[in-house]
């Protein structure tokens, strides 16, 4: 939040949204507003504007919902990291199916995925949206220390 | 001045229980769009029809349980995982179905 903001001479984590669901996205967005750190630079509701937001704004991270319309999460996945090394934080869910997909979305170049059926009976959306600007902060610092010329503290 | 912690803290819960609300608000819409889908492809039933129905559901058993519905959330979950037996045999238990979409919307 404000209070762990970046010093002044450190630019904003720069996050696109990819989530079909518009309350989800909501939620992110707000958390992660709150929170000098980060910046939400672009929201995607389907695989396909993933992929384009991702062309176009760049963003330093991705979160990623899998089951989306247009194109999957997983699709969009592949396709990203076959341009860009921008890391992505998978949204998965708890079923067989969900499990499966998870995999698949790390073998397709996902950094981590985080279960949000695994949160939806028995953690708040407070907690989850927590934990999710956690993990961000730790995938941009781990992506800006290992980019030519990052810091390689 | 910037937030304190325990500031940006409360300020997040208010954001995120507006959210909530306009999500509770628009339940009935949601129940209403699986509904339908559930209907369409009762009338015309086909793979296309069912994981459309699929990915309505799927979408409300994620969300509904991180919103605080956790009954919803779980019956949702449980209507997920009979379609995707469904999508996966050929076969879908249709009463089981129509069970929980009725305990969901009531």
């Amino acid at each position: 939040m404000n209070a762990q903001g970046p010093s002044a001479c450190q630019r904003p984590i720069r996050l696109l949204i990819a989530d079909d669901s518009m309350f989800l996205r909501m939620a992110i967005g707000a958390i992660c507003e709150l929170h000098d750190g980060i910046e939400v630079v672009g929201e995607a509701e389907n695989g396909v504007e993933a992929v384009e937001l991702a062309r176009s704004l760049q963003p330093d991270i991705i979160t990623m919902d899998l089951d989306m319309p247009e194109m999957d999460g997983l699709t969009a996945t592949a396709l990203i990291r076959c341009e860009a090394e921008i890391p992505i934080i998978v949204l998965s869910s708890l079923s067989e199916r969900g499990g499966e997909l998870t995999s698949r979305a790390l073998a397709a170049g996902a950094v981590e995925c985080i279960c949000k059926s695994e949160s939806a009976l028995d953690v708040d959306l407070a907690t989850v949206a927590q934990r999710m600007v956690d993990r961000i902060m730790h995938w941009a610092k781990q992506s800006a220390s290992s980019a030519p010329g990052g810091d390689q503290a | 001045m910037p937030h304190t912690l325990e500031q940006s803290r409360a300020i997040a819960a208010a954001k995120l229980q507006a959210i909530r609300d306009s999500y509770v608000a628009r339940l009935p819409l949601q129940l209403a769009e699986i509904q339908a889908a559930w209907l369409g492809h009762q009338a015309a039933p086909s793979t296309d029809a069912l994981t459309a129905l699929h990915r309505l559901v799927h979408r409300l058993a994620g969300s509904a349980g991180l919103f605080g519905l956790r009954d919803v959330s779980r019956k949702a979950m449980a209507l997920e995982q009979l379609i995707e037996q469904g999508l996966a045999t050929g076969h879908l238990q249709e009463r089981k179905m129509e069970q929980i979409l009725q305990s969901i919307g009531g």
